[in-house]
């Protein structure tokens, strides 16, 4: 059984899933484009509801193009002011998701460009190298006999996977941090993501490409 | 659009393979190449257990207060923006706009003398429009904003991102971005002035000295992501395992007095399934591993029902009502059967992947293990 799809901007508001009560049957009872309608005319509460049920979607999009906590504070914030101020233009023709999504990223990365770094500072980034090297490298253990090598990804302890894959994760360039993150959450389709990032389809695609193979060459070789 | 290697292996495909965003022309050919090339099968197997483990990383949890800031930063929506963003930081605003029509005419006596004793005119350096700024190619290396000036450059952690710059030069952004071409682009494009009254704590000195802690917070605050172990000689009840509860602990106690963190981990013999604050499922069995997206609802059932396990129980025992003493003469009330008990947390994730995303699982990484 698969989950029904929902219409963009009409979307059930599910945090309130853990609660009981009539207050919670009341949060069930308003759709998402109920609150944008009543938000873009000025109601705080109904922002407010809204932001109850993105925010933590956007934080994760946000620590996860910055990797830094009190950086990530700064941006979640300015991303629902800015919605909130910018509500009236919203027209509905993505969900509130995407959108918000594409404001989170935006700011992150502007975060970023205004000299925001924090991780990456003290920390080597990862040379994606030139593009031949890039796309052999991840087969230059491909053996003769058929039978494939033992990664030493597949080695590594479940442990030493998640601090090697954090620091590495941390020293990839923010652009293609931003282009995992938006992949990660939800799932998120290439064309999703283009319009996001502003870039072709291909870029996205190429961006993915080269982010994934090089976060495996920084796990596997530990450096 | 399909890309191989000198050697005639589609490796720049598999990311997109893994993503189910290949044609079908290009995903067949990509898959008989897979069938006859056992590095290109590894390679496949490495992406998708990295992207799991990347899916399944903890997060810090949203701080309490946030929340509250936010709503508190909203005011009247007037027009212009809303108080808190225009400096970052309101309290710092009210300051500035109590002291604004004495700053205002000191501004307008300055300008006035400025222009009266002006000694030649001269090139006035303009801010880029953004039509300009668009026009700029996206190869061309970003012009540094204002803010990141002198003394940025001087720390020696600067050389380092300085590099990074360089080496993404290729597919990085420029500084301030284009307006997407949807026609609803992103407010919040030109935000070069938001941080201009950045606090002290923000200095380039503070900034160094933290930073290195900071990196390794992030680095404990990583999970085991990703840790298929046997569990078929285990009892099939819910092990709760915040797993980034530890990790925040060690980046902020005020931190870990608020949510309780994600990814949560469910213990369903002879899976081990990880449920993440994106609304993903990371189901694993020995060295088979999977990530697939799953309804925010459903999500959240399951942290809840894992949450609420004791530890060493089950749900069940949890849930079942407890026998109150009987009044003396008092008869039995027949009808006082126990409520049935809600499924255990590991019986609702075999569920879960069994019947509701069986299919969505296995498209994405074959056969569901036994």
């Amino acid at each position: 059984m698969s989950p029904t799809p929902k219409p963009p901007g009409v979307r059930s508001l599910g945090l309130v899933h853990e609660t009981a009560g009539a207050a919670a049957a009341e949060h069930e009872s308003v759709t998402e484009s109920e609150l944008v309608g009543r938000a873009r005319s000025g109601d705080q509460e109904a922002f407010g509801r809204l932001m109850e049920t993105h925010l933590e979607r956007v934080w994760v999009l946000v620590w996860r193009v910055l990797r830094h906590r009190e950086d990530t504070e700064d941006v979640v914030q300015e991303v629902f002011l800015t919605a909130w101020r910018s509500l009236p233009g919203f027209r509905g023709e993505a969900s509130l998701a995407t959108w918000l999504g594409k404001i989170a990223v935006t700011r992150a990365l502007n975060h970023l460009d205004r000299g925001g770094v924090k991780v990456s500072r003290n920390a080597v980034p990862i040379e994606p190298g030139s593009g031949d090297g890039q796309r052999t490298a991840g087969l230059a253990r491909e053996p003769e006999d058929g039978r494939p090598a033992a990664s030493p990804l597949r080695v590594l302890e479940a442990r030493d996977l998640g601090r090697r894959l954090a620091d590495c994760l941390g020293r990839l360039p923010p652009a293609w941090r931003a282009a995992l993150a938006l992949r990660h959450q939800d799932q998120r389709a290439y064309e999703e993501i283009a319009r996001a990032l502003g870039l072709a389809l291909g870029t996205v695609r190429s961006r993915l490409s080269r982010a994934r193979l090089a976060l495996r060459e920084c796990v596997e070789s530990g450096t | 659009m399909s890309e191989m290697d000198e050697r005639g292996h589609p490796v720049d495909d598999l990311s997109a393979l893994l993503d189910g965003e290949l044609e079908t022309g290009e995903r067949d050919r990509v898959e008989s190449h897979l069938a006859g090339c056992s590095g290109c099968r590894a390679l496949l197997e490495d992406l998708r257990r990295l992207d799991a483990a990347v899916g399944a990383e903890a997060i810090p949890p949203v701080p309490p207060g946030l929340e509250r800031r936010i709503r508190a930063g909203l005011g009247a929506r007037t027009g212009g923006a809303p108080e808190a963003e225009r400096s970052g930081r309101a309290t710092v605003w009210r300051s500035w706009r109590a002291s604004m029509p004495l700053a205002a005419a000191a501004s307008l006596i300055v300008a006035a003398a400025i222009w009266l004793l002006r000694p030649v005119p001269s090139e006035v350096p303009r801010p880029e429009t953004p039509q300009e700024q668009a026009s700029r190619p996206e190869m061309s290396p970003p012009e540094p904003p204002v803010a990141r000036g002198d003394e940025r450059k001087k720390d020696a952690g600067a050389s380092a991102r300085a590099q990074s710059d360089a080496i993404s030069r290729e597919s990085a952004p420029p500084a301030t971005r284009p307006v997407p071409p949807a026609a609803e682009a992103a407010p919040g494009q030109n935000v070069a002035s938001v941080d201009k009254q950045e606090p002290a704590r923000k200095s380039a000195r503070a900034l160094e000295s933290e930073a290195p802690r900071r990196l390794e917070a992030a680095a404990d605050a990583a999970p085991a992501p990703v840790a298929p172990s046997d569990t078929r000689d285990r009892p099939a009840m819910a092990q709760v395992e915040p797993l980034s509860q530890s990790a925040t602990d060690s980046i902020s106690p005020r931190a870990a007095a608020g949510r309780v963190g994600w990814p949560v981990r469910i213990e369903a013999p002879p899976y081990d399934v990880l449920l993440t604050a994106e609304d993903a499922m990371v189901v694993s069995a020995g060295s088979w591993i999977c990530r697939v997206a799953i309804d925010a609802a459903d999500g959240r059932r399951l942290a809840a029902l894992a949450r609420s396990a004791p530890p060493g129980g089950t749900v069940a025992q949890l849930g079942a009502a407890q026998p109150s003493a009987p009044q003396p003469g008092a008869t039995p009330p027949r009808a006082a059967q126990p409520p049935p008990p809600r499924p255990s947390a590991a019986d609702a994730a075999l569920s879960a992947i069994r019947e509701r995303y069986r299919a969505q699982i296995e498209a994405r990484c074959g056969p569901l293990p036994r």
